[in-house]
């Protein structure tokens, strides 16, 4: 069964009906800008920038919530509101905590394309 | 085929809007991850809707917006916030600055959807009736120039009638337009009122119609019981051309009925005094007297314009209105 924390594709599919592929074709797209928002994330946290790391958590924030990966969207909504604030407490492990949870769409988003294919 | 312009910084955004919004038949989605190429785009192109994310690294949202409605031509493109910020400050100001919504990221697609089509909606209800408001006014304006058409026909086809009748009459209602043209001109009457009186003065005696065969061809001097008779032209004119809306019929009757009142009052049929007399009747009576006095009559020879214009003026107070008589002297000295 499909975990719908982790990815909940309710609204996709609400908005592309049956196209199956889009929704595949959208959710790979979504993990490949997610990668490029945790690298500048790396960068911001590597350099102490909390604004780059507020930044680039706010990007995770919109696109993770679009497709549906609830759990990375609260993570970065948390990032995005502390590091906001200047402070970065607890920001290297939110990182962390979204890679995994990353990982865990990632699975989803393979599993999902094999069941459609 | 409408554009609505969508402007978000990251890629599967894009997509997923634009996948909503192809569900709305006759539009096209025109995406942007910059600000700038948005911003190059709408310079040729008005897009209907603007569906804009607020944070952006060259610009925000906002600051897009006001860039976007200082382009000539679309400072009333409707746009809505599509943010991932649920700020109620940026809501307020997002609000206050125009925007028709405001949805925050994670995006409900119906939601997006209705709001779309809600917008495109009153949009084409709003072309639709400025298209048919448009359309009424060519319409107006061509069943008004239709009807002056029409006027001008009904006064050609009277001074045709005249022209039939006794050629003399017409050649004399030709020169009498065209003095009182001249003399309008010298009195500060505007030019649309002058091209009226263009038409109107040539049928100011088109009463003379009813003149018996007797005295109709002008060949006898007119006197005795006859002069009654002249004087009822003037009735006849009125009854010809009517109670009318038109201007031009109005103005051609106005003439037609005043034309032999006297600046003293004891002109007829009415028996007007000074300015209660129209303006238009008082130039036709000075213009009507001074083309009859130099014309032949088979009685009588032509007046010089210089006598005639001495008789005229002996009569300026009584018969005429000053002002007009100073007209036609000026006219006369300066040959136009």
């Amino acid at each position: 069964m499909p975990d719908k924390e982790i990815l909940d594709l309710t609204r996709l599919q609400e908005a592309f009906e049956d196209d199956v592929t889009g929704i595949a074709d959208l959710l790979d797209m979504a993990l490949e800008t997610g990668k490029k928002h945790r690298r500048a994330m790396e960068q911001g946290l590597a350099s102490g920038d909390a604004t780059a790391v507020a930044r680039a958590a706010h990007g995770i924030k919109g696109s993770a919530g679009n497709i549906g990966a609830n759990v990375v969207y609260r993570l970065a909504a948390e990032l995005d509101e502390r590091a906001r604030t200047g402070s970065l407490d607890g920001a290297r492990e939110r990182a962390d905590a979204i890679d995994a949870a990353y990982a865990r769409v990632a699975e989803e988003v393979r599993a999902y394309r094999a069941s459609v294919s | 085929m409408s554009d609505v312009l969508v402007l978000d910084d990251h890629e599967p955004n894009l997509v997923l809007y634009a996948k909503v919004l192809s569900k709305i038949a006759g539009v096209t989605t025109q995406c942007f991850t910059e600000p700038k190429a948005a911003l190059s785009w709408a310079e040729t192109k008005i897009p209907v809707l603007a569906v804009l994310d607020q944070q952006m690294p060259e610009l925000s949202g906002l600051e897009f917006v006001q860039r976007l409605h200082a382009i000539p031509g679309r400072e009333s493109v409707p746009f809505f916030m599509v943010t991932a910020s649920d700020d109620r400050e940026l809501r307020r100001e997002a609000m206050n600055r125009g925007a028709i919504g405001y949805l925050t990221k994670p995006v409900d697609p119906v939601e997006f959807l209705a709001l779309a089509r809600n917008v495109l909606t009153a949009d084409r209800r709003r072309r639709d009736a400025v298209k048919r408001a448009d359309e009424h006014g060519v319409r107006t304006r061509g069943i008004e120039k239709e009807l002056a058409i029409r006027d001008a026909a009904l006064l050609d086809a009277l001074f045709a009638a005249m022209r039939a009748r006794d050629p003399r009459l017409a050649e004399h209602g030709e020169r009498v337009a065209e003095l009182t043209q001249r003399l309008a001109k010298r009195l500060g009457v505007a030019p649309a009122e002058r091209a009226l009186l263009a038409t109107a003065v040539r049928v100011h005696d088109v009463g003379k119609l009813s003149y018996p065969d007797r005295i109709a061809n002008g060949a006898t001097r007119i006197d005795g019981a006859d002069v009654a008779l002249v004087r009822e032209h003037v009735a006849h004119g009125r009854a010809i051309l009517g109670e009318s809306e038109s201007t031009l019929l109005r103005t051609a009757l106005i003439v037609a009925t005043t034309h032999h009142e006297r600046w003293d009052g004891n002109g007829y049929p009415g028996g007007l005094r000074g300015e209660a007399i129209p303006l238009n009747g008082r130039i036709v009576a000075v213009a009507d007297a001074f083309v009859a006095m130099t014309s032949v009559r088979p009685w009588r020879a032509a007046m010089s314009p210089g006598h005639a214009l001495a008789t005229i003026e002996g009569a300026r107070n009584a018969a005429y209105d000053p002002r007009v008589v100073t007209a036609l002297r000026e006219s006369l000295s300066e040959g136009s």
